[in-house]
């Protein structure tokens, strides 16, 4: 046993060296995401940029509503407004009125030691938006800090047409929030989805390397003759394709969270929502994530190799491979939709299944575990599958595979003997 | 005995043929020290025969046994005991000769300690030196063949199986495979090689076992089949044997 789980870390060591050494899979897995993910964020920005300056060519125009008790804090932002690009301050008697009429687009009143802002309805997401367009340039973070060193509360923040205290930071609650948090649950299930394509695509190029290629080049002719059983051969190889498409995952939504902080963040305020449900999304949903999210693309390879087995060479594999490849990716991607919800049926079909699970944030114990047990059966069936297919077929005078044992197409088999 | 051999059969089926006897009824014994050639043309069932001995194929019938482990067994134990040579296993492109090295003494169970000064050992023997960093992808076809050779040998195995070792090697590359084939014998290996080469069966081997549609028609020394052919050449010799009724000089 010690000595089988030491041929399975050797295997394992080699095949990692190979695959890392192969440019494709690092173009793939590497280099791919790293250079392609800031690129995407430059269009992004650029293309937003572009956008919001064809945007910025009428003010919004503000009223602000002085009372006796008002303080040098309301001059601060009363300054801070005026000398923005995107607002314009204007004096109004009756700003209920002018916001009715939409005279104005926002007002801003301070009562209660509370600033309160009210918009008309045309125009409140882009008033707010522009409003805490003030602060978009700081974190979110160091503007609560700030505010709070002004005596300020949160509710700058507060949806500005429903003055009652939804903060855009409290998910859960109003019927805003819970838009933005099933938004939110959306964006991380694309994002997922995104990194399952992602490992599927590096998962099939690695499988194809480590199994195809390796009877192309007859070096696995060479293997079979170690004193090393077949099924640790599969098993260390589809570990070592496994990690190599998982960390290939990892890097890919390493980049895309980059993307998120570094350009999305400053550009679009409400996105601090989806970092919100980072943060208050429980442990048991992110182990859920990575449980489902790592023995998809385990499952996936697995399945890569139980077509991959067939291919006598790296064309014939990715032709092989490549079709239902695409089609478990589709699946993946089918659980992101919207209306798309874990039951009975769902659950049956692998991929979707681990998704569903995903997107389902905290589905029942039975679901899970169903799941779960049928990913690991079918991954063992599908190392047992192919450890039986890997047998060199001496008979036909060339490297190829065949089921049936390690005589390969011998006449008792063939005479059915 | 290191090696022993007990009426082995192999059937093969093909359309055109139906069932056939790959290897029909062989046995042999070989000694440390020894090198046997199996001599035949194309189709004599050299390699069936080899392939079975390397556990790469299961026998029908019969049996073969390695340091007195049942190569169907005991398929693990006679792996550790063989080293396997073909024109048709190939090298990690990716790895370099050293690191292949490694991989198989490990592999094969080689002792852990000893496995550093091992490879040291056989890179220095083969005279891998210049490229054994190199990876494999970048050696020429006379490199590549001294590497397969040193995977095959790197945990010093007992007994040693050639399968037509110099096809398709140019004269230098057969060059040091005979003088590979002249090592094992001074380290008492027990050397088991194929080929269809006449001379190189003459020049090498201790003893020649003539195989020719899957059985073996005479085996012995060279001159003890010279004087039960009556023959000088082994051409002659060959083609005498494999005409005449099975000549058993054993």
């Amino acid at each position: 046993m010690q000595e089988t789980v030491r041929s399975i870390f050797w295997l394992i060591e080699k095949e990692l060296k190979c695959l890392f050494r192969d440019p494709d899979i690092l173009i793939y897995g590497l280099i791919a995401p790293l250079v392609f993910f800031p690129l995407v964020a430059v269009c992004v920005s650029e293309t937003m940029f572009w956008y919001q300056g064809m945007q910025e060519h009428k003010k919004l125009r503000v009223a602000l509503i002085e009372h006796s008790d008002t303080d040098a804090r309301f001059d601060e932002v009363r300054q801070a407004i005026a000398e923005n690009k995107y607002f314009q301050v204007v004096q109004s008697s009756d700003p209920a009125r002018a916001l009715k009429s939409r005279a104005i687009e926002a007002s801003l009143e301070f009562v209660d030691d509370t600033f309160k802002l009210a918009t008309n309805e045309a125009l409140a997401d882009t008033t707010d938006v522009r409003l805490t367009s003030l602060i978009r340039e700081r974190s979110r973070t160091d503007l609560l800090h700030e505010l709070k060193e002004h005596g300020l509360t949160e509710q700058i923040l507060a949806k500005p047409f429903k003055i009652e205290e939804i903060g855009l930071g409290k998910v859960g609650t109003g019927a805003y929030a819970k838009t933005v948090e099933t938004l939110g649950f959306y964006l991380i299930s694309l994002m997922l989805c995104g990194a399952f394509c992602e490992m599927m695509l590096v998962g099939g190029a690695a499988c194809l390397c480590v199994l195809t290629a390796e009877k192309e080049q007859r070096t696995f002719y060479t293997t079979l003759l170690a004193p090393v059983s077949r099924y640790s051969l599969v098993f260390a190889k589809l570990i070592t394709c496994s990690t190599v498409a998982i960390t290939s995952g990892l890097i890919y939504l390493f980049c895309l969270l980059g993307v998120l902080v570094t350009v999305l963040k400053p550009m679009l305020p409400n996105i601090y929502v989806l970092f919100d449900l980072f943060k208050q999304a429980d442990l048991t949903f992110w182990f859920l994530t990575m449980a489902a999210l790592v023995s998809a693309t385990i499952l996936g390879c697995a399945s890569t190799f139980v077509l991959a087995v067939f291919g006598t060479s790296l064309r014939e594999g990715q032709i092989l491979i490549s079709t239902p490849l695409l089609a478990s990716v589709l699946l993946a991607t089918m659980s992101a939709l919207p209306g798309t919800n874990i039951n009975s049926q769902t659950a049956l079909v692998p991929y979707l299944n681990m998704f569903l699970l995903i997107k389902e944030g905290h589905p029942s114990a039975y679901f899970c575990a169903l799941a779960f047990v049928e990913t690991i059966c079918l991954i063992a069936a599908c190392v047992y599958f192919v450890g039986k297919m890997m047998v060199p077929d001496f008979s036909l005078k060339r490297l190829s595979f065949v089921p049936g044992g390690a005589g390969g197409s011998t006449a008792s088999q063939k005479s059915g003997r | 005995m290191t090696l022993e051999v007990k009426n082995l059969v192999k059937h093969f089926y093909d359309k055109e043929r139906g069932e056939f006897a790959a290897v029909d009824n062989v046995s042999f014994t070989c000694q440390p020290g020894d090198i046997l050639g199996l001599l035949g043309p194309n189709g004599a069932g050299k390699t069936t025969l080899l392939r079975m001995i390397a556990t790469m194929l299961v026998p029908d019938e019969g049996q073969v046994t390695v340091q007195g482990f049942d190569a169907v067994a005991a398929p693990q134990e006679v792996r550790k005991r063989i080293g396997f040579l073909s024109s048709e296993t190939g090298l990690y492109e990716r790895l370099t000769p050293r690191e292949t090295l490694v991989y198989f003494a490990r592999l094969n169970r080689y002792p852990r300690t000893q496995i550093d000064q091992r490879v040291e050992a056989v890179i220095k023997m083969l005279d891998l030196g210049a490229f054994a960093d190199r990876r494999c992808e970048k050696l020429s076809t006379g490199m590549r063949q001294k590497v397969s050779i040193a995977r095959a040998i790197v945990h010093d195995p007992p007994v040693i199986a050639l399968d037509e070792p110099t096809n398709g090697l140019d004269v230098i590359a057969i060059l040091s495979m005979h003088q590979f084939i002249g090592l094992c014998k001074e380290s008492k290996k027990c050397v088991l090689m194929s080929t269809h080469i006449m001379h190189e069966a003459e020049k090498l081997c201790d003893r020649i076992a003539i195989m020719h549609k899957g059985k073996i028609f005479a085996q012995g020394s060279l001159d003890e089949l010279k004087e039960a052919t009556g023959k000088n050449y082994l051409e002659d010799i060959f083609l005498a044997c494999v005409r005449e009724p099975v000549v058993e000089l054993i």
